[in-house]
């Protein structure tokens, strides 16, 4: 919020991107050895500084279910900064792009009546996207991101398949 | 006012970097609790009073029907199938009657679900009969697990070890005239250490403390 407060007043008019993605996760690793594929929702405003280059932030929230019979789920609450680059920002239907992100990631597990206590760490995202126009105003965007919760000792790394829609608005 | 974004930053990251938690959860995620599943594995157990208990992992078999691991434990042994998700020991119920070893339960039953979690439950039971030499011996077994929390074992040697209570109550009853039910009821506290599996047990009557892991192949 920071961030696009200082944005907002640096620019009596700016442009920003309002996008809902999701994602299936794959958990890369030994740590996601008894959990299942993981799901994922986020929220993200960017400042479009031109064309091309957009910055801001959001949060996501994903969750992972045990593999086998067991009752565990692990949850990720993801506060971040996201800085995306895109190629042809003009491309209708085809617009690649590059992502990346940094925040902090609340990991929470619970089995069987069980709490973990919940960890914070940072973390790192970064991604490759296939932005398109859906018309009306609204963009669509597929990809794949690999990121890194960066906890003790051992980090908890990430495949995920990322699909995404977005509307850019004049504030 | 632009410039206020590049600090809002710079504060961001610094609580990000320096607020980090000191807690391992995806190594303790990724770490084996129990691995009885490396053929050659071995540990030594020091017990309290004296003497030492070697427990090692044999070969694989089969046992009820599925693939297995055996496991010696002194002159005992025992079975186990570790899966992604769970571990299951082979229950071998038997009850001595007349001078004949009586089987009484026996089956796969998940010892634990993985992950572990501070508070984590299982309970297990089983309730059966077996009749032998014209006579009804019932069986009556509860099992209940729970998970203290993350220490490190009694002795300081391990860290991050998940600290279990098992409360074992077990009801056998002949049913012919002159016979009690007999209760036993036994409380083992066990820590399992990551990648090490158990490393302290103590009940009652005894304390295993590990002196050596082995680990095979």
């Amino acid at each position: 919020m920071i961030l696009a407060c200082s944005a907002a007043a640096a620019c009596s008019a700016i442009d920003i991107d309002f996008a809902a993605e999701t994602g299936l996760l794959y958990p890369t690793g030994q740590w996601g050895k008894s959990l299942n594929t993981g799901v994922d929702a986020g929220l993200f405003a960017s400042w479009i500084v031109n064309p091309s280059f957009r910055a801001g932030l959001g949060f996501s929230l994903s969750v992972f279910g045990s593999s086998d019979q067991g009752a565990a789920s692990l949850t990720f609450l993801k506060p971040q900064l996201k800085a995306g680059y895109y190629l042809r920002p003009w491309g209708k239907v085809f617009n690649p792009g590059v992502v990346c992100a940094f925040g902090l990631s609340r990991s929470s597990l619970s089995n069987s009546g069980g709490t973990d206590p919940a960890t914070w760490d940072p973390f790192w995202k970064i991604g490759l996207r296939w932005n398109f126009s859906l018309g009306g105003g609204f963009r669509g965007e597929i990809g794949g991101d690999y990121s890194s919760i960066m906890a003790e000792t051992e980090s908890g790394d990430v495949f995920t398949l990322r699909f995404g829609i977005a509307r850019e608005v004049a504030l | 006012m632009r410039w206020l974004a590049v600090p809002a930053v710079l504060v961001l990251i610094l609580t990000a970097v320096t607020g980090c938690s000191r807690n391992p959860l995806f190594f303790r995620m990724g770490a084996g609790y129990y691995p009885i599943d490396h053929i050659g594995s071995q540990w030594e157990y020091s017990i309290d009073g004296g003497g030492t208990l070697i427990v090692s992992v044999i070969d694989q078999t089969e046992k009820g029907e599925r693939a297995c691991y055996r496991i010696l434990s002194g002159a005992d042994y025992t079975y186990w199938i570790a899966n992604d998700g769970y571990l299951e020991f082979y229950e071998d119920h038997r009850v001595m009657f007349n001078g004949y070893e009586v089987p009484l339960y026996q089956a796969w039953v998940t010892w634990l679900d993985w992950p572990l979690t501070t508070g984590y439950s299982r309970t297990d039971s089983a309730s059966t009969f077996a009749v032998n030499q014209g006579v009804t011996i019932s069986h009556d077994w509860r099992r209940t697990s729970i998970v203290f929390g993350i220490e490190t074992s009694p002795d300081g040697r391990w860290e991050q070890c998940y600290h279990l209570r098992q409360n074992e109550t077990t009801i056998n009853w002949i049913r012919a005239a002159g016979f009690e039910p007999e209760t036993t009821i036994v409380q083992r506290d066990i820590w399992l250490a990551p990648d090490v599996g158990l490393v302290a047990r103590v009940t009652a009557d005894s304390s295993l403390t590990l002196v050596e892991y082995l680990q095979g192949n």
